[in-house]
């Protein structure tokens, strides 16, 4: 009964469009004062301990981060990087925008905001080279998705402070998903490319082209190694390493490229608190909520329930693959993975996952939700940007689906690819 | 009336604002500081204090902007009067929960004052870390109530309000 007010008041309330913070604050208030097994002080404590957290202040600040960068002009000269290394193939731009999409996931962790920073500058390009407009869209809208994937990445830390898994473990592990995610998406968008005939620019690809690109971007390369080499070497947390990023991003954004003013900076600030706070109130509540859950044994409960479906493992994490793919469509990536960790977690241990695998999976899952017809996100960013009307991009976009559900069937049942660096 | 209107327009974005910078530079610092080997002890515990008041003002900013993050999908599936409906229902309901945690919140933070808890590295009331919720949700609190008088008057065919979703933010289209 008292899992039907938990539950029940939760949907319910997501039905009547209350904030996803709120209704899991209100389902816990509710199912306190029906159950009366903890006191109400408890729901008020939680939203102030639960957010008392330091690894948790990664997200503010990687969050900032990434939005330092796209306005810094970052994203424009990782694309002639990639484009002086694939420009002149077969469907080089489409196959430079996805790459550019895996460059600039290594600099910021969030999807829709790199969709909305790459496809302003790739879809018009894409089009002038003669592409397709809905097939431009598409290549956006779907490689924006990597963005979570390839650490740093803002779901990651999420996972892991929910979780209790180790941050840098976690983003180690989502180097080479990532990058196969990217394969798969370029393979398809090869083939569709010389099948419709896209040709490439016509000059020749040299490396001294690539170096000099490269070296125009060079603040912008530094920034994944100076993340990911100052976690490993030690030097700092994953929390600290945001904080470099911020500062090292502002520098090379008002400093070196001056494409950030000065005074446009606190309204970067601002809305990158704005973003943090709207996460950060589904962490407070959802504490109390998960607690909830524990006392009434509701893991346990739904363990049991899937291990009468069946005790096969692969049968199990399939299902759980399929929850994930319908939540990631419906629900926000960060509030998914708040939420539905600590159900999962305990389930897909016992049935012998590794939990560092495991949020690979759940981000990887969730990520396919961001450009998943009808609802996707990304979609609607990318149909904003290009004017190609919703129902040709979805269209559009099913092949790119395709191809990163089938990468992550490998993920999920090769752990090697993501544990290989442990 | 020229400060409240000020205050009405700017009130969250200076203290975010203020908040999020004094975090990035003291968390900096810190790293600096031990590259230097001298250690800082009082500055995480800074930063995350900081961090509680900046989230719980940050919800008030998301309701003045509408930036909550919902199931976008469910408003969909109504139009124009029913997404309004649906609106002030939702916002009464967060009200409520406003509403509880402010007079629960208000009650632990003057008990810590009571009892004059201090953190263990700043020496900061502990009431005053806590105080956080209840300002926040008391700001937040005004702001759905300003919301609330919006809908109605649009229901009532006086005003607009438009329900803009995550990729129309991203957009830029609000």
């Amino acid at each position: 009964m008292t899992t039907a007010v938990l539950f029940g008041g939760f949907a319910l309330l997501l039905f009547l469009s209350v904030p996803i913070g709120i209704a899991l604050g209100l389902a816990t208030l509710a199912t306190i004062m029906f159950s009366g097994s903890l006191p109400l002080e408890f729901l008020a404590k939680e939203l102030v301990t639960s957010v008392d957290s330091f690894p948790l202040m990664a997200v503010p600040f990687f969050i900032l981060a990434g939005e330092i960068m796209g306005k810094g002009g970052i994203s424009e000269r990782l694309f002639s990087v990639a484009n002086a290394m694939v420009g002149n193939k077969t469907g080089g731009f489409a196959i430079a925008t996805i790459i550019t999409c895996m460059f600039f996931a290594a600099i910021s962790g969030s999807g829709p905001a790199t969709v909305a920073a790459i496809g302003g500058i790739m879809i018009p390009a894409m089009v002038r080279q003669g592409y397709d407009k809905k097939f431009a869209a598409a290549v956006v809208a779907a490689a924006g998705s990597i963005g979570v994937i390839i650490p740093p990445s803002i779901p990651m830390v999420m996972y892991g402070v929910t979780g209790n898994v180790s941050i840098g473990d976690l983003f180690i592990s989502g180097i080479v998903p990532g990058i196969l995610v990217g394969l798969a998406m370029i393979v398809w968008a090869w083939y569709y490319s010389k099948k419709m005939g896209y040709k490439g620019l016509d000059e020749k690809t040299s490396f001294k082209k690539i170096l000099k690109a490269s070296w125009d971007a060079k603040w912008a390369i530094l920034i994944p190694v100076i993340i990911l080499g100052g976690i490993y070497g030690g030097i700092f947390t994953p929390t600290e390493a945001a904080v470099v990023a911020v500062v090292y991003g502002l520098f090379a954004a008002t400093v070196l490229y001056r494409e950030l003013k000065i005074k446009d900076l606190p309204k970067v600030i601002y809305d990158s608190a704005l973003t943090t706070a709207t996460v950060l109130i589904i962490v407070g509540a959802a504490n109390a909520f998960g607690r909830l859950l524990t006392i009434e044994q509701i893991p346990n409960q739904i363990a049991g329930w899937l291990m009468s479906i069946s005790t096969n493992p692969t049968v199990i994490i399939l299902l759980i693959t399929v929850l994930l793919l319908i939540v990631g469509m419906f629900m926000d990536t960060l509030a998914a993975i708040i939420i539905l960790t600590p159900i999962l977690l305990p389930i897909v241990v016992q049935i012998g996952y590794d939990p560092v695998h495991f949020g690979i999976l759940m981000v990887v899952n969730l990520a396919i939700g961001f450009f998943t017809p009808p609802v996707g996100v990304n979609l609607f960013v990318a149909s904003g940007i290009s004017g190609v009307p919703m129902e040709k991009l979805s269209k559009a976009v099913i092949p790119f689906l395709v191809a990163m559900l089938i990468t992550l069937l490998f993920v999920t049942f090769v752990p090697q690819i993501s544990l290989m660096f442990l | 009336m020229k400060i409240i209107r000020w205050l009405d327009e700017h009130i969250e974005e200076v203290l975010l604002t203020i908040l999020s910078s004094v975090m990035v530079a003291v968390i900096f610092l810190q790293v600096v500081m031990r590259q230097m080997d001298a250690s800082l002890s009082w500055s995480e515990e800074l930063a995350r204090y900081c961090f509680i008041w900046l989230v719980y003002i940050g919800i008030s900013y998301g309701v003045k902007k509408q930036r909550h993050v919902k199931v976008d999908a469910v408003l969909l599936l109504f139009k124009e009067k029913g997404q309004v409906i649906l609106n002030i229902i939702s916002n009464l309901l967060f009200m409520a929960f406003a509403i509880f945690v402010i007079t629960y919140g208000y009650d632990i933070a003057t008990k810590l004052l009571e009892f004059g808890q201090k953190s263990p590295a700043n020496q900061i009331p502990m009431g005053l870390v806590y105080m956080a919720t209840p300002v926040g949700m008391g700001l937040t609190l005004i702001r759905l109530l300003q919301n609330l008088i919006k809908l109605i008057k649009t229901l009532l065919g006086k005003g607009e309000y438009k329900e803009s979703s995550e990729a129309d933010h991203i957009l830029g289209n609000s």
